[in-house]
């Protein structure tokens, strides 16, 4: 009897110990990247190995400063909390009521982040959707001044592929750019306005844009589309300021969509 | 005061009559076989009624607003909710651990009193969604049938993900429904996206049409002294009459709170709403909603409450907003008058800091379903408004056998005998009153 529980302990402990990498949950990343970030930054993106309980899981994340004191009222805390269709990423907005000035949090007590101090941002006891564990994760970043340029087409970097190629077509800019932005505000399409299918790459520090297609490029002309919602890490967008004077805007509507015509 | 006692007498008495009768089958819950099929929604949210009792519900996982009619017996007399763990008697019922039940929203039918819930079982992305509901008269559970004939839909566009096609591995940009509401014709749908940081309101046309250019979508900012512009979502938001124009209250995601009149909003239009009041630093605002009070010298007034998620609530006197929005300049010149981190107009805080949920009930009273500090649990129950408070949560001197109520205390022992029977303490009342 002893001998055969002893038997079974062994192999529980063999099953164990042979999970797969890839079967414990844990944070893969910390969108940006970048391990230097503006004093305005605006939105972060968590991204998980497995799909996630999708709520009560802010007052996990905690915002660290050097002092090893909990920055309060850092990270916004939306009732209901902004998960991808897979609950594998998590977008976290820093609070806008103190990154925008002229409101009351941001005069009275500034920026949840200051210029030249370092913050880790920690993220424990979260779950998946089967209420396993997921490992203590931790980002140290240094805080650099406010992002007060927005993004400009004007500092895009264009590489083009070859027809009969399955080239990538590459964008490389200037600064970082949001994540969701660089997924979902930039797409090409043929002369028919038909939307040319392929796989996105984020380069290194969400610089570039890497676009590879199914398909090998045909001869002809395309365009690239570019929503103006096409964002850095602070809000600011192809349409202004996040934190903008009213009227400064390019267009007056936001979402409008600007073509780069190209041809190969 | 003299009408305010009589008033508060008539419904002491109707309470006293209710109470004894009900909640005797409160524990029975429904045991019967759930049809998922007939019941199940991707991803309810957000609930909101509208004319002839149809119940709009926001499903942000189909990015979809249907519009479920409800048929429902009136009930006229106010009987309160005293439903104490009621996540457990509902995880109970959907036979799941309580800890794997969801309750995304609740509203309160308008005729029936019954309370409805979006709820969702279970964590895992495609874990079925539904709506609950539950009657103040005997606390029996049961879900609304989401697939009727007679029911419509409405689909939200995404503008984020207008033009993409989805490939496998790229994160799906998701609109969050925040907050829907009905007026004259038309759904006011809030939302909030993982993936942008701008103002997503909806006007839509209800009944639905067809074709979706019945949804309109638009942008809002609002200046405050600088002039500086919002890109903000809003979180909450309530329509009523400021002024006798229609309007709509939105409290913002970053704490301030703008009056826009309906008649702005329409297709393309770039709107200019008015800051008329800061809610303080570090809120989350989860409800808003509207209701009349008698004050003290009989007179009725509209207050406007916002609860929030973890503080207690804004309560502001519709008159002030009135004025803000009529004669001030709303926030422009404020700022520098601003030391605590609320501004604008008189904000009373209520004490709802545990409330998960809240609707307008009946005319005296609102039902909440809010979190017991002791027992962790969820309670549905309602509450005196105005009040905003549970007597029974409270041990004070008021509550020993041996304490007399002197003369002058008249109304606080009125007050203690209409909220006792309640909360379900009925033998509690003072044999005077009783009589």
């Amino acid at each position: 009897m002893f001998r055969n529980q002893l038997y079974l302990g062994f192999l529980l402990a063999l099953q164990v110990s042979c999970i797969p990498e890839k079967a414990v949950p844990k944070t893969i990343a910390l969108y940006p990247t970048s391990d230097t970030l503006p004093e305005n930054l605006l939105r972060c993106y968590v991204q998980f190995s497995h799909p996630m309980k999708a709520v009560d899981n802010l007052e996990n994340i905690k915002l660290i400063d050097e002092n090893n004191t909990v920055v309060k009222g850092a990270i916004f805390n939306n009732v209901y909390e902004l998960w991808d269709a897979e609950q594998q990423q998590l977008t976290l907005i820093l609070d806008p009521a103190r990154v925008k000035t002229g409101l009351s949090a941001h005069e009275h007590i500034g920026s949840a982040l200051v210029t030249g101090k370092s913050y880790r941002l920690v993220i424990e006891k979260m779950e998946t959707v089967n209420h396993l564990e997921v490992k203590r994760f931790e980002k140290q970043f240094f805080v650099v001044p406010s992002d007060t340029i927005a993004p400009s087409m004007a500092h895009w970097n264009l590489q083009f592929p070859q027809v009969g190629s399955r080239d990538t077509l590459r964008i490389s800019f200037r600064e970082s750019i949001d994540r969701m932005s660089l997924y979902h505000s930039l797409t090409i399409a043929d002369s028919d306005e038909t939307v040319i299918k392929g796989s996105i790459e984020i380069g290194a520090k969400e610089k570039e844009w890497k676009f590879t297609p199914i398909e090998k490029w045909k001869k002809g002309s395309y365009k690239i589309h570019v929503n103006t919602r096409f964002a850095d890490p602070s809000g600011n967008n192809l349409n202004g300021l996040f934190d903008h004077k009213i009227g400064s805007l390019k267009y007056e509507k936001e979402g409008e969509r600007i073509e780069i015509p190209f041809s190969l | 005061m003299m009408k305010k006692i009589s008033f508060i007498s008539v419904v002491l008495a109707a309470i006293l009559v209710i109470v004894v009768s009900g909640f005797s089958s409160l524990q029975k819950a429904a045991e019967t076989a759930i049809d998922l099929e007939k019941v199940s929604l991707p991803g309810a949210t957000v609930l909101a009624f509208g004319p002839d009792n149809v119940l709009f519900v926001g499903d942000s996982k189909a990015a979809v607003v249907h519009a479920i009619p409800t048929a429902s017996q009136p009930l006229k007399d106010p009987v309160p909710f005293n439903f104490m763990d009621f996540d457990l008697k509902l995880a109970e019922v959907l036979q799941i651990d309580a800890r794997d039940l969801i309750i995304n929203d609740m509203k309160i039918h308008p005729v029936s009193q019954e309370a409805y819930f979006a709820i969702k079982k279970g964590h895992a992305p495609d874990a079925p969604s539904m709506i609950a509901i539950v009657s103040p008269t005997d606390g029996e559970i049961r879900f609304l049938e989401v697939t009727a004939s007679n029911s419509t839909k409405s689909v939200i566009k995404n503008p984020a993900s207008d033009d993409l096609k989805f490939w496998r591995d790229i994160p799906a940009s998701t609109l969050t429904i925040t907050d829907i509401d009905y007026h004259d014709g038309f759904i006011y749908v809030a939302g909030l996206s993982n993936g942008e940081f701008a103002s997503t309101l909806r006007k839509i046309a209800y009944p639905f049409t067809t074709a979706q250019e019945a949804i309109k979508s638009l942008e809002v900012y609002h200046a405050v002294h600088t002039q500086m512009e919002t890109r903000a979502p809003i979180r909450t938001m309530a329509i009523t009459a400021v002024a006798g124009e229609p309007t709509l209250i939105a409290s913002y995601t970053c704490t301030p709170l703008v009056s826009v009149p309906l008649s702005q909003i329409g297709e393309g239009n770039v709107i200019k709403g008015k800051t008329i009041a800061e809610l303080g630093y570090g809120n989350t605002p989860i409800d808003m909603i509207t209701y009349w009070t008698q004050e003290q010298d009989g007179s009725m007034d509209q207050k406007l409450l916002i609860t929030h998620k973890h503080r207690s609530g804004s309560l502001i006197a519709m008159k002030d907003i009135n004025k803000a929005v009529t004669e001030g300049k709303g926030m422009e010149g404020m700022m520098a008058q601003m030391p605590t981190g609320t501004a604008g107009m008189k904000i009373t805080y209520s004490p709802t800091a545990s409330v998960l949920h809240i609707d307008n009930q009946n005319q005296m009273m609102v039902a909440t379903l809010k979190r017991n500090l002791e027992t962790g649990g969820l309670d549905m129950v309602s509450e005196l408004k105005g009040a905003f408070l549970r007597l029974s949560e409270f041990i004070s001197e008021y509550d020993f056998p041996s304490y007399q109520y002197d003369e002058k205390q008249a109304a606080t022992k009125q007050f203690h005998d209409m909220v006792k029977p309640m909360e379900g303490y009925p033998e509690l009342v003072s044999e005077k009153t009783k009589e």
